[in-house]
């Protein structure tokens, strides 16, 4: 346990003792209505190694919250479960019933019955992602942690501190493997940082004929490979004060990369003069290269006709070479970010009306197709009328996490959402914390959330040194 | 005899200790009261300092959790008049008795030091403090923390006394505790340590340095620099009235004083130095110079929002009206980089003014400055987002100087008015194109006269005459806007086209301008028409400006 959790315990217990008097319910009013909690964990799908789900029943005096056999009573609306009981609750219960009485203005209400479902495909049991102000184009002070979602235990990856107040990318790992993974830090002595096995390399992923640096990656299952996109990403303010940003890319194409032998391998279907290529992803068996692609459009002005349709492309990993023939799987509307599950059976993108960037388009939604079948599933149970985007899959391919704005609009927050062996979604979670009120608090988005299978092995401090390393040159 | 003459001297030395306490006392809130204050203001803006356990959790993530949990703590009270000077005050002068306590009680050979030797270094180490916080940026922490290393001393230097390994114990832990308190005020408590038990101390100093310091750098993710000087050490300052005053009238412009923006700004000697118009200009040092931009600016923001922009835009030379400021990817100077929104949200740009109070808002310790919070919640209140209204709003009711502010707010009929002013258009623009701003808010509300006086006045510092006569033909056709500025901008295009006098009689509603244009020709550029905008047409090099 980490020592401020420690410390967190020592201060809850210490207020347990001081509040040791909590009010029983008495003259209890039965209600229909569901109990407003935040977050809204009411009738989710939950895995069985979830930490505890802390809400706080906003405008209570005192609450009493009865889930399974557990009963926990509180002054104030902050219900928090101790990490042994709550652990005992989700292995002995599938069904969890839980039921809020609250004391507010001095009576007592009972709400609406609501359930937790608890499934025994486990989660992957660490997350991680980028903290960084919704501005996009101006930042300062960005950390990538990881989560341990198991308990709240949290680590840091790459923090300004160490890192110089540089930019820092998201943080992407290779078939959840927290061994293999890589991210980006910006700037002058920057480059990839690359982690095989807790060794941190530098890599310079550019040759001097690609339009930019690298920006949007994944790995080859075997590791070896990274397929990465090259953009050019120009960010435009909206005059329409509801929309807020637009960035978009003017040029960008795909390549793939040697990480054995430092080689670029690029393909003239994924660096198309007359189209933009991008968010590419590797197919789990690695046999086929998923990406978004749109004709070029004269922007910013008409910016609004960059439609980029989901296609895919062949790749040998044996021989380090790319295809020629180009399937197109889904042209409906403007696609972001497509992930294929582990297993293979699906594949999850972002849908909006057009562009390549939507943090910032409230109709940005996930949609997901079967790969079989070609059937779209538009996923009704899990978005929201904001923006859900960024998302990632768990090993298991039962689960995959996304960043959602849809609690107030701006800042990006974990959501988990459970998908069953036949394909069907469940309502999403948000990522639980220790003090449910944490959200309200906090003025980062968590951006590019990932899951990963353990934890990884490096810290800040590694980064830093990392940094002050040449940096691995690649070549054509 | 001995005795009572020993005891007449420790009384006279204590009168004087009490008179450079109570000279320290008065001199130290005057000055930061009378000369200073504005300085506080700042300094408790930036911050937001939340009354939620979650907030104050976030302190442990890093050394000095104690210094910086009083410090921010009593810092956001900056907010109101005279706390900061007196919160500061009675921080330095504990500090300053803290010191002479501890320096008192150390011995050299077997004999306490000499009480004015110690009475003098304390008194530097409170003047080395004082100046420390005239600048900006320092913070109440890193004094607490220095306090903190002191009263540790304090506490734990009699148990040094014991044998060496209850002694060794004392002091190691004594380390640990005071670095985990108070950052770096463990420097003083090791050094007076050293004094007191330098044989202990020195394996203490050379573990925490070498063994304790380097494996604590992953932990609170610092650099080696950062971790000796969390939460934060300053080198010596000398008094800034320049920023000063900058504080004073951005305090007055986001208060709503503007009648005393507009005071100060006339009493202001670096704008007077500007306003010999035409003749030869008085050297600004660079930071002069910027805090003359942002005066200006904050200057015209008022005299637009009052609707006089162009009466008084020949006032100083040159002019600045932040119109023609890149604000993506910016490198402007701190303050006017901080102060953007203000335009944006003033003209009826919510989009920019809300990514300018972002932008603001990262641009200090911690990401979190309260006013910027503040716009960002007047911004969601504009555009009648309530999730956003909620999120900010739910922030500042957490605060002791915003919470009333933030109750109230929702209710606020002038976010409803400002709504009107809007930017209705859809586009999107990579660059900060003012003019393009400025244009899609008069398309959306041919009324925004504030987006409109801008738009004129910024053709006008340009000496774009044709653009200004298109716009002022475009805007202006149907609710004329009769200004001297603009007549006698329209005399210049009017004379440039030869024009008859039925185009004259159109455009020149005001008949001593045309009166006054007849004079200036005959007399050239006389001084005496500084303040038309034909002698600044004529005069006045946009060029090297």
């Amino acid at each position: 346990m980490k020592r401020k959790d420690i410390y967190i315990d020592m201060a809850f217990a210490l207020l347990m003792m001081l509040t040791a008097c909590t009010p029983v319910p008495h003259d209890v009013k039965q209600s229909k209505q569901e109990a407003e909690i935040y977050p809204d964990y009411k009738d989710v799908t939950i895995p069985v190694n979830i930490a505890p789900m802390n809400f706080v029943m906003r405008g209570a005096d005192a609450v009493e919250v009865k889930a399974g056999d557990l009963t926990i009573r509180s002054r104030g609306g902050h219900v928090e479960f101790g990490m042994r009981e709550w652990r005992r609750l989700l292995e002995e219960n599938d069904t969890i019933e839980v039921e809020v009485t609250a004391l507010k203005n001095g009576q007592w209400t009972a709400y609406k019955l609501f359930y937790w479902y608890v499934v025994r495909d486990s989660i992957d049991s660490y997350l991680t992602y980028r903290l960084i102000e919704p501005g996009y184009s101006v930042w300062n002070r960005l950390q990538i942690k990881q989560r341990c979602v198991e308990n709240f235990d949290e680590y840091a990856l790459a923090d300004y501190n160490l890192q110089d107040n540089r930019c820092m990318n998201c943080h992407t790992p290779g078939s959840q493997n927290p061994q293999l993974s890589m991210l980006y830090v910006r700037g002058n002595g920057g480059g990839a940082i690359l982690n095989q096995n807790g060794r941190l390399r530098k890599l310079d992923i550019k040759t001097p004929d690609m339009v930019a640096t690298s920006t949007y990656f994944q790995f080859a299952p075997s590791g070896r490979y990274i397929v990465f996109s090259s953009n050019v990403v120009v960010p435009a303010v909206r005059s329409l004060a509801q929309k807020r940003l637009e960035v978009y890319d003017t040029e960008s194409d795909v390549y793939v990369a040697d990480l054995e032998t430092n080689r670029i391998i690029c393909s003239q279907r994924l660096s198309d003069p007359d189209q933009l290529e991008t968010f590419p992803a590797f197919s789990p068996d690695g046999r086929y290269i998923y990406y978004c692609t749109s004709p070029k459009v004269k922007l910013p002005e008409d910016y609004k006709s960059l439609k980029y349709i989901l296609a895919r492309i062949p790749f040998d990993e044996a021989t380090g070479t790319i295809g020629t023939q180009v399937d197109t799987l889904f042209t409906e509307r403007s696609v972001c970010h497509p992930r294929v599950s582990p297993d293979g059976e699906r594949i999850l993108f972002t849908v909006q009306d057009y562009g390549t960037f939507p943090i910032w388009h409230k109709e940005a939604d996930l949609w997901m197709m079967n790969l079989r079948t070609g059937m779209v599933d538009t996923l009704q149970m899990v978005n929201s009328d904001m923006s859900d985007t960024y998302h990632s899959w768990s090993s298991n391919s039962r689960w995959f996490v996304f960043a959602s704005k849809r609690d107030d609009g701006l800042y990006g927050k974990p959501y988990f959402c459970y998908v069953d062996s036949k394909g069907k979604a469940y309502k999403p979670f948000c990522l639980p914390q220790q003090d449910p009120t944490f959200y309200d608090d906090c003025l980062k988005s968590f951006n590019a959330p990932e899951m990963i299978r353990g934890k990884i092995p490096f810290n800040a401090v590694d980064v830093a040194n990392a940094l002050s390393l040449p940096a691995e040159p690649f070549k054509r | 005899m001995f005795i009572k003459m020993e005891k007449r001297k420790g009384n006279i030395k204590d009168l004087w200790l009490m008179l450079v306490i109570i000279g320290f006392v008065v001199v130290c809130f005057c000055f930061f009261q009378l000369l200073y204050s504005y300085h506080f203001y700042f300094k408790g803006q930036n911050q937001l300092f939340l009354m939620s356990w979650s907030y104050v959790s976030m302190l442990f993530d890093k050394p000095a959790w104690a210094a910086c949990l009083a410090g921010e703590f009593l810092t956001q009270f900056y907010y109101y008049d005279m706390a900061g000077a007196t919160i500061l005050t009675i921080s330095l002068t504990v500090l300053f008795w803290l010191a002479y306590q501890a320096l008192g009680s150390l011995r050299f050979k077997n004999q306490k030091l000499n009480r004015w030797v110690v009475l003098i270094a304390a008194l530097l180490i409170t003047m080395r403090e004082v100046s420390c916080h005239l600048y900006y940026g320092y913070m109440l922490s890193s004094t607490f923390a220095l306090m903190g290393g002191l009263l540790m001393f304090l506490i734990l230097h009699r148990l040094m006394e014991c044998r060496w390994p209850w002694a060794l114990m004392v002091v190691l832990s004594g380390t640990l505790l005071c670095y985990w308190l108070f950052g770096y005020g463990v420097w003083a408590f090791l050094f007076l340590s050293v004094f007191a038990v330098w044989k202990v101390t020195a394996p203490v100093v050379v573990t925490f340095v070498f063994c304790l310091l380097p494996f604590m750098r992953s932990h609170y993710n610092l650099t080696f620099t950062g971790l000796c000087q969390y939460p934060g050490v300053e080198s010596f300052h000398a008094p800034d009235f320049l920023k000063e005053t900058d504080f004073h009238m951005m305090h007055s412009y986001e208060t709503g004083d503007w009648d005393d923006v507009v005071k100060t700004a006339e009493a202001d000697p670096l704008l007077n130095i500007l306003t010999e118009k035409g003749s030869a200009q008085k050297k600004l040092t660079q930071e002069a110079q910027v805090s003359s931009t942002i005066r200006r600016f904050l200057y015209n923001l008022v005299q637009a929002q009052k609707g006089i922009l162009p009466d008084v835009l020949m006032e100083y030379y040159p002019n600045y009206l932040g119109t023609f400021t890149s604000m993506i990817g910016t490198n402007l100077p701190m303050l006017m980089f901080m102060n953007l929104h203000e335009f944006y949200y003033a003209i009826g740009d919510i989009s920019r003014a809300e990514r300018g109070a972002f932008m603001s808002c990262v641009s200090v310790p911690g990401n979190r400055n309260a006013n910027t919070i503040k716009r960002l919640a007047e911004c969601a209140l504009v555009k009648n987002d309530q999730k956003a209204v909620e999120k900010f709003l739910g922030l500042l009711r957490q605060t002791i100087p915003y919470k009333d502010w933030a109750e109230s707010a929702p209710n606020d009929k002038r976010y409803r008015q400002k709504a009107q002013f809007i930017n209705l258009q859809d586009s999107i623009s990579p660059s900060e194109d003012s003019y393009n701003i400025m244009t899609q808010l008069l398309r959306s509300n041919p009324k925004n006269e504030v987006a409109l006086d801008y738009l004129l006045c910024s053709q006008l510092l340009k000496k774009d005459i044709d653009s200004f006569k298109r716009d002022y033909d475009l805007y202006c056709t149907e609710c004329p806007r009769i200004r001297k500025l603009y007549q006698e901008a329209l005399c210049i295009w009017l004379m440039k086209q030869k024009a008859t006098e039925e185009e004259w009689q159109k455009y020149i509603k005001d008949k001593q301008v045309r009166n006054r244009m007849e004079e200036y020709i005959r007399e050239g550029a006389n001084p005496r028409f500084a303040d038309t905008y034909w002698f600044y047409f004529d005069i006045f090099n946009i060029d090297t400006h």
